[in-house]
């Protein structure tokens, strides 16, 4: 291996597989999870609500890092199983904790929409689900996608921390040609990799808030 | 011909006795203003026979349907989606407009006739644009809520009650939230539908407005109708001692 520029892009490129994947099936599988999450939470059941908030308290509670390493290896301490394929269980500890943090996005969204909305499509004779897909949803997602937008930026970063159960993502690679070439560069150029993919996404979602804003 | 007809109302929020057997009753065409000072159950009034709100006890019937039957000292309702179907007779206008703000004039006007009464679009958007014109909004059916006055949000709300056809249509203080100047063009709106000969139930507190208007005034106070009668009579006669002294703390 050399640390030619060239070869380290690749090398990097071809780990960034990872890092892509575990974002998109985080979003994917979160966005509505969080959603369930959300409704579980402000369940008229009370023993549901109380659990799930004691759920969300746990998951944005404790690093992400050690939510990671439980999933990857609490099911051989529980159970004797080694996990075969670690990258199933470090993106299952992703989406479980996204969808806590989406979850309380989405609370936010639901409860800044005022209660004279829900009168107004009762005095119209809306049905339950006319007013939540035609009325209520609409407003909700403007407001949430300023601070899903955050999430999701964060969560670009946060897929770096897969590399404590040693998936191969970006940085863990460009550490490993570090190791064996002395180059620290590597280490450095990862963020370019980094900056690229959160800037095109913080265009896309300035693209989603403009295609919102023809509203107040 | 009878459109409302209430009969011993009774609302209680935990301890406190909101509305203590209301009654009366209004004919088609006539407009009915509710007076009286804050607190003393306007509102709880309005939302009960709007059914946002449900009475304790007591029946309402509106344009000879008995919705709200009084069954040995309580009301019963019909479950959810009967009383949804049934109360599409009446309409009301909200105090802060509560319009849809991702919803263009038009669209505001047209979405529950669509979805609800099922009209198809282009009869509804036919409809929606006769009564934005009749309400003077015809030059802002493609603007948003965002970009109207308070007075123009407020005829739009008017106008999109008056889409669903309501046998009866209600406002809750439609001018409070405005600044004095947007009034005028609300009241005025609302005076056009009386000569259309709309059936019109007002809470108000332009006493002015109401005794002009309104054919008939209700002075509710702490749950009771204290006075009832011609409203132009009652609110330059008025008999009772505490209707004369709630008309006299407004004229100051």
């Amino acid at each position: 291996m050399t640390s030619s520029f060239w070869n380290v892009t690749q090398e990097l490129l071809g780990a960034s597989v990872y890092t892509l994947g575990l974002f998109a099936l985080t979003i994917i599988f979160a966005v509505p999870l969080g959603f369930v999450v959300y409704l579980l939470a402000t369940c008229k059941f009370k023993p549901v609500s109380a659990l799930t908030k004691v759920f969300i308290w746990i998951i944005r509670g404790t690093p992400l890092m050690l939510q990671i390493i439980l999933f990857v290896f609490a099911p051989g301490l529980i159970f004797g199983i080694a996990v075969s394929n670690r990258f199933i269980w470090v993106t299952v500890a992703f989406v479980i904790n996204y969808s806590a943090y989406f979850a309380e996005i989405y609370r936010g969204g639901f409860e800044s929409i005022p209660v004279g909305q829900y009168e107004a499509c009762k005095i119209l004779g809306m049905t339950k689900s006319q007013t939540f897909f035609k009325v209520i949803l609409p407003q909700v997602i403007k407001r949430v996608v300023p601070p899903m937008g955050n999430e999701i930026i964060t969560l670009v970063k946060d897929t770096s921390l897969a590399n404590v159960v040693g998936i191969t993502e970006i940085i863990i690679t460009a550490n490993g040609i570090t190791n064996m070439t002395g180059a620290i560069w590597p280490i450095f150029y990862t963020g370019v990799f980094y900056l690229i993919f959160s800037g095109v996404l913080t265009l896309a979602l300035r693209f989603v808030e403009k295609k919102l804003d023809y509203y107040r | 011909m009878e459109i409302l007809k209430v009969e011993n109302i009774n609302k209680t929020f935990d301890d406190l006795h909101v509305l203590k057997g209301v009654s009366f009753c209004m004919n088609k065409g006539e407009v009915v203003a509710i007076i009286g000072s804050s607190g003393g159950g306007k509102t709880t009034l309005l939302r009960c026979l709007t059914f946002l709100e449900k009475a304790d006890c007591g029946s309402i019937t509106i344009d000879g349907d008995n919705i709200v039957a009084d069954v040995e000292g309580k009301s019963v309702y019909p479950n959810d989606e009967e009383l949804r179907k049934r109360a599409l007779k009446v309409g009301l206008v909200f105090q802060d407009f509560n319009l849809f703000p991702h919803k263009s004039v038009l669209q505001n006007c047209t979405l529950a006739p669509t979805s609800v009464l099922k009209l198809d679009k282009a009869q509804a958007e036919e409809n929606a644009r006769r009564v934005l014109e009749q309400v003077g909004l015809s030059d802002k059916v493609d603007a948003y809520p965002y970009q109207l006055s308070g007075g123009q949000k407020q005829r739009v709300a008017i106008a999109r009650a008056l889409c669903m056809n309501p046998s009866l249509l209600c406002f809750d203080e439609p001018t409070s939230a405005l600044d004095p100047e947007l009034t005028a063009e609300v009241l005025k709106v609302i005076k056009d539908l009386k000569d259309h000969g709309v059936t019109m139930l007002i809470v108000t507190h332009e006493i002015d407005f109401a005794r002009e208007v309104a054919d008939t005034a209700i002075f509710l106070d702490n749950g009771v109708i204290l006075e009832q009668g011609n409203a132009k009579e009652l609110i330059d006669n008025p008999k009772n001692e505490r209707t004369k002294e709630f008309l006299k703390k407004i004229a100051e």
